[in-house]
């Protein structure tokens, strides 16, 4: 069986919709199949998916759980740069730019621009979109 | 992949979805790709004339689609089912997009290597 390589799109926030753990549960259930994931992009709202949160003990920590898949795998966490500074989401370099007090992006993830998002529809048999 | 079709299904308002797809095709066309856009369900209220962009609320997408062929895009597809359940005819866009009927909308959406759908 040939292996195909999938990337992702995830438009909502992990804590307030159903999109970014389908997404999750499905990016494992890729990786258990001995497929790969090219990169997944989180653009709009779905940026939140970047912010390490403060989860009661029966949520599942998203961030967390997308981290810890990205070391495992060794994928690419791309969140869309334009609209994650609109939402506060940022990484230290850019908090330094901004004067804001530190940074929210957990450092698994990347910050980057929506050529990403076109780069990983290149270079994947297939990019399936979560949230939108 | 030399082409992209972009799927706007938002309304210009009450979300910034429709203007995040449309960044989205910006930044391919950018990269060299032929981008069309294919508007559909309440997406094809972008297309609508005598828009206002919010004075307050988040930034809607009519001060994009103007600038569209300055980044090469020049194909508009719309919808023409979707015109018809609210209403709307080709004379009420303000911008020239090619009316598509149900078996059209499938071959357009088989006619380009990569869709994105917003």
């Amino acid at each position: 069986m040939c292996a195909v390589i999938f990337s992702l799109a995830v438009y909502s926030a992990p804590h307030s919709h159903q999109a970014s753990h389908s997404a999750y549960h499905f990016a494992r259930s890729v990786l258990a199949g001995r497929h790969r994931i090219y990169r997944v992009f989180f653009h709009h709202d779905g940026v939140y998916n970047g912010c390490p949160g403060v989860c009661s003990g029966e949520e599942i920590d998203i961030p967390a759980r997308w981290a810890e898949l990205a070391r495992e795998h060794d994928i690419d966490l791309v969140v869309c740069s334009a609209t994650a500074l609109r939402r506060g989401v940022l990484d230290h370099q850019e908090a330094r730019r901004y004067q804001r007090p530190g940074a929210t992006l957990h450092p698994q993830f990347t910050l980057s621009g929506l050529g990403q998002l076109i780069d990983a529809l290149q270079h994947s048999d297939r990019l399936l979109s979560f949230g939108s | 992949m030399k082409s992209l079709l972009l799927l706007s299904r938002r309304p210009p308002w009450g979300s910034s979805l429709g203007r995040d797809g449309l960044d989205a095709a910006l930044a391919g066309a950018a990269l060299g790709l032929e981008v069309a856009l294919l508007f559909l369900g309440d997406g094809v209220y972008q297309l609508l004339k005598h828009q206002q962009p919010p004075q307050s609320g988040p930034a809607g997408s009519a001060r994009i689609l103007p600038a569209l062929p300055m980044y090469g895009i020049h194909t508009l597809y719309v919808d023409g089912a979707s015109l018809k359940e609210r209403a709307l005819g080709p004379e009420d866009l303000a911008l020239e997009a090619q009316v598509l009927e149900l078996s059209q909308t499938r071959a357009c959406l088989e006619r380009y290597d990569g869709i994105l759908a917003l």
